[in-house]
């Protein structure tokens, strides 16, 4: 039987916002993320993969796209809520986040306001092709 | 019947208080201010740019007044006008005004910097509302980004330090202003309360229940008894799911990992119950203007009295290992301490004031729910340092069961909802402010409504004020605590986000 951790598998996430809470739900005993070999890292350097959710202004936007160039490739970028996935809920106006998600390209989207951390056990489980 | 014909036809003592304060007011500050009359809960009070100074002189040096306590700070838009409005507190009277100002459309910027400039002779947390970037970046060494968790996402921290203790500390909040002007325009009212719970995801209902009973104050509806109960149970709720949450962000900065998967098992029992009720965790968007959406059924509320025993026996069980473990408790003493008086003056408000010693709960006072019906006490600290502010929000989950054990016990029946038609809805013009006590304070909604369209809509939070007291505890401090102090206040991000 093939071991489930191969190596380990490092997320870093930004951005402030509904999904976050969600997202750190996984961490706790229930749902229990860290027995698939995914951990949650702060340094950009050690991430393979960067969760972008929530609010951002155009200050937050260089932030995060510098965060993308430091980390080490191969690295990919998961989508998490529809402030993302459309545009920031409180500002329909602006049109950050349709140039970001065009900038950097999105290898990953999921949907909901906010997901269930089943949703985002799911998406990380199909992004390692497993699971699904 | 007594009660109930007392409750229909006069309005309640507190509410004949307010307009008394507000004939005093008319008569001391008589030539100074344009109108003066009862908005919700506040006085409103409108008062040009040229007797401001004099009208801010008399309420705070007016011994009959002593109106010392600054809460919040809000510009809008209101047709092709626009406004300043700013609301003040007398801690020692218990009322609260808001002062309303017209700004030029040309100068916007100048006449908000001169109005800003005279507040802060009198309040000095205004300082926090200044251009400021040039004092941050001569006085401050040492820059700290908004961090990856939950309530130290939405600021950076400037400070300057001395060997390891912290000696200037700066808080700027550009990174959340992400709220647009006009976001709430082009929305009707069932689309909005959809909305409006995004400003406090830590606890989604209590922007919800404030907003609608705003509404209802507007069109002077009665609630029926039932939807009211229901809404105090949720909002129980959610205090307990907040508050589970609160500890397991401390726990994880003390790197306590028992404790902190402990409440985070405890906070997913209460949203599955939320869960079941709602059918959602974060977001319920299950407030209506005259009730709620949906009935709680007999199963549901079996559930919870089965729960309500495990959810006390295991807080309890929480509270003891953290409060055993020397370790933690000699790093939570003594840190980022809370005076009585900074409190007040800031306007800090919630479990943040009630752990410096000062006994004041909305609940108690002019709360818009039922919550005179039930028995609970209110929990207060001695000396305001993290233990403190910890303790009491174990103390207030306490409460919160208690109070949902009486809820479940007397369930009156009837209809959950007052059926009103919506898209026909028609308001008198005027203005309403509407609180509420929601996890971490005082959380407020100003609205002003013209027939069936909402003019402008201001949401202030109370995260903001233990945020621009944050740079005053910080000092004296050490730098590794600094992550501690801040998450002891319980910020919720969303609340600062139009702040």
């Amino acid at each position: 039987m093939p071991s489930i951790i191969k190596s380990n598998f490092n997320i870093m996430i930004t951005g402030f916002g509904c999904c976050k809470q969600e997202i750190f739900a996984t961490q706790g005993a229930l749902y229990d993320i860290q027995r698939l070999g995914v951990n949650f890292v702060s340094t950009a350097e050690d991430a393979d993969i960067l969760v972008v959710q929530g609010f951002y202004n155009k200050e937050g936007i260089i932030r995060v796209l510098n965060i993308y160039d430091r980390m080490n490739s191969p690295k990919g970028i998961i989508a998490v809520g529809s402030c993302v996935l459309n545009e920031n809920l409180f500002n329909l106006e602006s049109k950050l986040l349709s140039q970001f998600r065009e900038e950097v390209g999105i290898n990953m989207y999921i949907p909901g306001c906010p997901p269930r951390p089943e949703a985002f056990i799911h998406a990380i489980l199909g992004f390692l092709g497993r699971g699904l | 019947m007594t009660n109930d014909i007392y409750n229909k036809i006069y309005s309640s003592p507190k509410v004949v208080f307010i307009e008394e304060t507000g004939k005093n007011l008319e008569f001391i500050l008589k030539d100074k201010i344009k109108y003066i009359f009862k908005a919700g809960m506040d006085l409103l009070i409108g008062v040009s740019k040229a007797n401001f100074y004099e009208v801010l002189k008399e309420l705070k040096e007016n011994p009959e007044l002593e109106v010392s306590s600054f809460q919040s700070i809000a510009a809008y838009k209101s047709g092709k006008k626009n406004f300043l409005i700013i609301n003040l507190k007398s801690p020692v009277n218990n009322f609260s005004i808001l002062l309303k100002i017209e700004i030029s459309q040309r100068e916007i910027e100048k006449d908000c910097t001169e109005i800003v400039d005279i507040m802060e002779k009198f309040y000095k947390a205004v300082k926090f509302y200044k251009y400021r970037s040039k004092i941050i970046s001569e006085n401050s060494d040492i820059k700290i980004f908004a961090q990856s968790l939950d309530g130290l996402d939405c600021f950076d921290l400037d400070i300057h330090t001395e060997g390891d203790v912290v000696k200037e500390a700066y808080v700027d909040t550009g990174i959340a202003r992400v709220v647009g002007d006009n976001y709430y325009k082009d929305l009707e009212i069932y689309n909005l309360i959809a909305y409006i719970s995004r400003f406090d995801w830590k606890s989604g209902i209590f922007p919800e229940v404030c907003l609608c009973s705003a509404f209802e104050e507007l069109l002077q509806l009665k609630v029926p008894e039932r939807a009211q109960y229901i809404r105090m149970l949720l909002c129980e709720l959610y205090r307990i799911s907040n508050h589970a949450y609160f500890i397991s962000n401390i726990c994880n900065v003390l790197q306590h990992d028992i404790a902190y998967n402990l409440s985070l098992l405890e906070r997913e029992r209460v949203l599955r119950i939320i869960e079941a009720i709602t059918g959602s965790r974060i977001v319920p968007n299950f407030i209506r203007i005259g009730g709620v959406k949906k009935d709680i059924s007999e199963e549901i509320v079996i559930n919870i009295r089965k729960n309500l025993s495990v959810l006390l026996k295991n807080i309890r069980r929480i509270e003891r290992i953290i409060m055993n473990d020397s370790l933690a408790v000699e790093r939570l003493r003594n840190i980022g301490i809370i005076e009585k008086e900074s409190a007040l003056e800031y306007g800090v408000s919630g479990p943040n004031l009630r752990a410096s010693g000062i006994r004041y709960d909305l609940r108690k006072d002019k709360d818009p729910i039922l919550y005179k019906d039930f028995s609970f006490t209110v929990p207060i600290g001695k000396t305001g340092d993290c233990l403190d502010r910890i303790l009491i929000r174990f103390n207030e989950i306490f409460q919160s069961l208690r109070i949902i054990s009486q809820i479940i016990n007397k369930f009156p029946s009837g209809a959950f909802i007052k059926k009103i038609n919506l898209s026909h809805l028609e308001f008198q013009s005027g203005a309403v402010s509407c609180g509420i006590e929601c996890p971490h304070g005082l959380f407020k909604i100003y609205i002003e409504v013209e027939k069936s369209n909402i003019n402008s809509l201001v949401v202030k939070g109370p995260s903001i004020n233990s945020l621009i007291l944050s740079e005053e505890i910080l000092k004296e401090n050490r730098i590794e605590d600094i992550d501690l102090i801040l998450l002891s206040l319980d910020i919720s991000p969303g609340e600062i986000m139009n702040a």
